[in-house]
């Protein structure tokens, strides 16, 4: 079995077993949450297995979508966080939705959304780039 | 990891713990078989770290420093620092 056969045998199975993580239906926080803990293992071993993406100079389709992919990522988990925002949150509890009667709510649920979409999308191009 | 571990993460028997379950084995499944087939190190310890991930997460209470544990590099760019905390959004 060659490196990169196993490579790509991981890839696929940490995809699947992101897919397997979001099959349940839940509150859009676990949603966002469970598609950021499955993301951050792939891309992860994406990086891994691409160094050269580290040097802001290689400007391959792969490595230009990896980086889209990581800040879009990274916006998701900050999306989360100020979805989280309530309650003891920042002083370590568990994560504190908004109440839907609060206006906030609203802004709140359709950012994280639209966080979680585009990530989406990311990633599903990242895989079609690393085919 | 141990069939202990895997049994308390299915323990609560609700959809998605099955499901976490599920994916817990499956992992620690791949982990066993790259190790058998003398994988490469580095790929033998990128599936143990989904397996760890999963693990780790499995019972989510979402709190903040969970969540900035899933903040990935930007490959290229110079560490970025957690978003500042935003109360109720804006």
């Amino acid at each position: 079995m060659s490196y990169k056969h196993l490579a790509r045998l991981l890839t696929g199975v940490a995809a699947t077993l992101s897919l397997l993580l979001l099959v349940a239906c839940s509150p859009i926080e676990k949603q966002a949450y469970r598609v950021a803990v499955g993301g951050h293992a792939f891309l992860m071993s994406i990086q891994s297995a691409h160094p050269e993406c580290n040097d802001p100079k290689t400007e391959t389709k792969l490595c230009t979508i990896l980086r889209q992919a990581s800040a879009a990522h990274n916006l998701l988990v900050d999306a989360g966080k100020i979805y989280c925002t309530g309650g003891d949150f920042m002083g370590g509890g568990a994560c504190h939705p908004p109440s839907k009667k609060d206006p906030a709510y609203q802004v709140a649920a359709d950012k994280l959304q639209a966080a979680l979409t585009n990530y989406e999308q990311l990633e599903s191009d990242l895989r079609g780039a690393y085919k | 990891m141990s069939t202990n571990d895997t049994s308390a993460l299915a323990g609560a028997l609700s959809p998605e713990s099955v499901l976490i379950g599920l994916a817990f084995n499956l992992g620690s499944l791949l982990v066993s078989h790259l190790t058998h087939a003398k994988a490469p190190q580095e790929i033998i310890d990128a599936a143990q770290k989904v397996v760890t991930d999963i693990e780790a997460h499995a019972q989510d209470t979402m709190t903040a420093a969970q969540w900035d544990a899933l903040r990935v590099p930007i490959p290229g760019q110079a560490p970025d620092a957690p978003a500042p905390a935003i109360g109720g959004g804006s």
